[in-house]
């Protein structure tokens, strides 16, 4: 058999994670949603060939429930990584540019916002900004731009004061012209590692605080509310009810994490040619 | 018309002093070698001539003048590590036309070839880079230029090319030169005058 060298394995890698994710999305749209409509007939059915997932005590098919709540919570990831990642660059940014006394207030409020549990702190913000999609989104944004601020301002600090840019003002140039032009090339990759490792966060996140009651009220379809409910039905053995939903949230979870700490390696100009 | 520091003074902790009241000049077209051990200074003294780092005490002009606050600088400073020099994501063409559009005479003269100019930094030498860096300082308004220990890192061929193509523009363009090096023979052979750091320090000695 052929020798797979690391380029391939990577590219392998980044196809079957992508390709996952794409599935989930377009199956979630493709699935009818006259699956969810209850029906008694069909009440806590095990998992067969018409219903891959089984059914709920509704009726309703379990597989089309579960792609339906994991596009929502993508959809919630996607945003919570996304405010979260601009937040991050914000912040790390100014903390590196605008001087001593702002770089200690951010500094201050990095190590503050990382010392302190993830999942309380995400319940009390939900619940402050009056829980629901945005009381998510806003709770996974604001708990997780520490670590990256962190990154992003180490990674200017250290750009500002490289001798490139040094000889870039000697040739009287802007400092419009040296942020877009040396400095945003180089965080870009930093950003864009940082939002994807931050979504497969922002899902789980999800999933746990609507499992406790604290986020997604319960008409949305949500893998969290999945999960809180199938509890009440696994001790009389319906056990398809957390099993399946829990490996496919743990599959894309996966998959995106995957994709981010793929796309590290390539980024890094250390491992990049390996 | 020179380049005039007038009692200069400059530390990094306070009240320890790397060097005070130095004063030194470079005229129009001269030649100037600043020679000193490492540790004495010297980079610390090159940054303030090209205006990189802002004395303590003393004062700089150039021609008489203040240092432009946003322009091209008239004072170009040559580092000692050329690939620190360069943005490692930027193609070579790019990293010369930052500074402005070199002929090809002058490339010709520094010997860089054609295909250097579409690779990036990480595929030339350290020799290669460098002459990059020479002919992006040798802008048409750039009347100084100081070189911190512009060419130990490299060998002695590419050395000996480097400097006369160097000494003979400077000579050209009236360009005033300071080299600043731990290296006395060099300085010696390429210099119109050399003075040591120890000697800026302390007149007297």
């Amino acid at each position: 058999m052929k020798k797979y060298n690391a380029r391939s394995k990577m590219l392998i890698s980044l196809a079957v994670s992508g390709s996952i994710i794409a599935l989930t999305i377009i199956f979630s749209f493709w699935l009818s949603p006259d699956n969810l409509i209850t029906d008694f007939a069909k009440k806590s059915l095990p998992p067969t060939f018409r219903h891959l997932f089984g059914t709920d005590w509704l009726g309703r098919d379990m597989l089309t429930r579960t792609l339906k709540g994991l596009r929502l919570s993508l959809f919630v990831g996607f945003l919570g990584a996304f405010v979260g990642a601009s937040l991050a660059t914000c912040l790390g940014i100014a903390a590196a540019t605008l001087g001593k006394k702002v770089d200690s207030v951010i500094s201050w409020l990095v190590d503050m916002f990382i010392g302190m549990p993830h999942l309380i702190f995400i319940i009390l913000i939900s619940f402050a900004v009056g829980g629901g999609i945005k009381g998510v989104v806003f709770g996974v944004a604001f708990t997780h731009w520490p670590s990256l601020t962190r990154i992003i301002r180490g990674e200017v600090y250290a750009l500002k004061n490289s001798q490139y840019i040094q000889i870039s003002k000697s040739f009287g140039k802007s400092k419009w012209y040296i942020a877009t032009k040396h400095i945003l090339p180089h965080i870009i990759p930093q950003i864009m590692v940082g939002f994807l490792l931050l979504f497969p966060h922002a899902i789980v996140h999800e999933a746990s605080i609507t499992f406790l009651g604290f986020g997604l009220s319960v008409q949305t379809p949500s893998i969290g509310l999945i999960l809180s409910e199938a509890v009440k039905h696994i001790s009389i053995g319906d056990w398809w009810l957390a099993v399946f939903p829990g490996l496919v949230l743990v599959l894309v979870v996966k998959s995106f994490d995957n994709i981010g700490e793929q796309v590290k390696i390539l980024i890094n100009p250390a491992s990049a040619n390996e | 018309m020179a380049l005039t520091g007038n009692d200069l003074g400059f530390y990094y902790h306070k009240n320890e002093w790397l060097f005070r009241h130095v004063n030194i000049e470079i005229s129009y077209g001269e030649i100037l070698g600043i020679s000193g051990y490492s540790g004495s200074g010297k980079t610390s003294l090159a940054k303030i001539l090209s205006n990189y780092l802002q004395p303590i005490e003393g004062n700089l002009k150039v021609d008489g003048r203040r240092f432009p606050q946003k322009d091209f600088q008239p004072v170009q400073l040559i580092y000692q590590h050329a690939e620190k020099a360069v943005n490692p994501k930027w193609r070579m063409s790019d990293v010369l036309n930052e500074s402005y559009r070199p002929d090809e005479q002058i490339l010709a003269r520094f010997g860089i070839k054609k295909e250097w100019m579409t690779r990036f930094p990480i595929e030339l030498s350290g020799g290669e880079l460098q002459r990059f860096c020479i002919v992006r300082a040798l802008h048409p308004a750039t009347k100084y230029i100081i070189a911190d220990e512009m060419t130990t890192m490299l060998d002695a061929i590419t050395q000996a090319e480097i400097w006369s193509e160097l000494l003979s523009i400077c000579k050209e363009r009236q360009i005033g030169l300071a080299i600043i090096s731990h290296e006395a023979a060099l300085l010696a052979r390429l210099c119109d005058r050399v003075v040591s750091l120890k000697q800026l320090k302390d007149p007297a000695y």
